[in-house]
């Protein structure tokens, strides 16, 4: 949810900067049905908690493939290739530790979550794409869900997350409140094969 | 003018999903794993 947070706080930042929502018509990015397609794969794996590891780590590299060729064919995009570098960054952290995003028992303890940081090692955090790993075991750990946001947020971001973050609200900032001729001239850009 | 308003409904959606499904937290989580 703090992502969208971060979403919402660009764009009210764009209006302020007499930026508009119709603008964005001028920048809309291009086979938006993967985004979908892949949020639905990680939604449903989330909630539906298939029991074989192996489907789940090839649902979510599915998921995240479709996001990376979602980011290349909109790479034109202001902020779309951060978010990509935000992308990369958490494929990395996933892909050193087995599929899945480790995350520390003192991360889970300073954002309040202290009832999941006694779960054995290697416990796969439920609603989440989380495995709970010691830093000391984990791979690339200081890629993983290491800032912690104390109570009543109780989240806790991984530095693609922050990158990510900042590729959507650079986007925002840039299709808001740029004059819709020069959006026009982008998307145009964008478009062309 | 109502081609603009569904093209910018759909850019939100587009560009909210592919943060929310590309940053590592799920934000439904239950669990709190992540943001």
């Amino acid at each position: 949810m703090v992502l969208l947070v971060i979403l919402v706080a660009s764009a009210l930042v764009a209006l302020i900067r007499g930026g508009r929502f119709r603008n964005l018509a001028s920048w809309a990015p291009r086979w938006g049905y993967l985004v979908a397609l892949a949020l639905v794969i990680q939604v449903g794996v989330v909630y539906l908690q298939p029991e074989s590891q192996p489907l789940i780590i090839a649902l979510f590299a599915l998921s995240l493939t479709l996001l990376a060729t979602f980011v290349v064919a909109n790479r034109r995009l202001p902020g779309m290739m951060l978010l990509g570098v935000g992308l990369a960054l958490n494929v990395v952290a996933m892909a050193a530790n087995g599929g899945f995003m480790p995350v520390s028992p003192g991360a889970l303890v300073h954002a309040g979550l202290g009832s999941l940081a006694s779960l054995p090692e290697g416990s796969l955090l439920e609603g989440s794409k989380d495995i709970l790993i010691w830093p000391e075991h984990a791979r690339l750990w200081w890629l993983g869900d290491v800032i912690p946001l104390p109570p009543p947020i109780s989240v806790v971001l991984s530095i693609g997350d922050l990158v990510v973050g900042a590729g959507g609200a650079w986007y925002l900032q840039v299709a808001m409140v740029s004059r819709e001729r020069d959006g026009s001239r982008a998307h145009a850009e964008v478009a062309a094969p | 003018m109502k081609k603009v308003y569904w093209l910018v409904v759909y850019t939100v959606l587009t560009v909210a999903a592919a943060v929310i499904a590309s940053g590592a937290p799920i934000p439904w989580s239950t669990s709190g794993g992540g943001g």
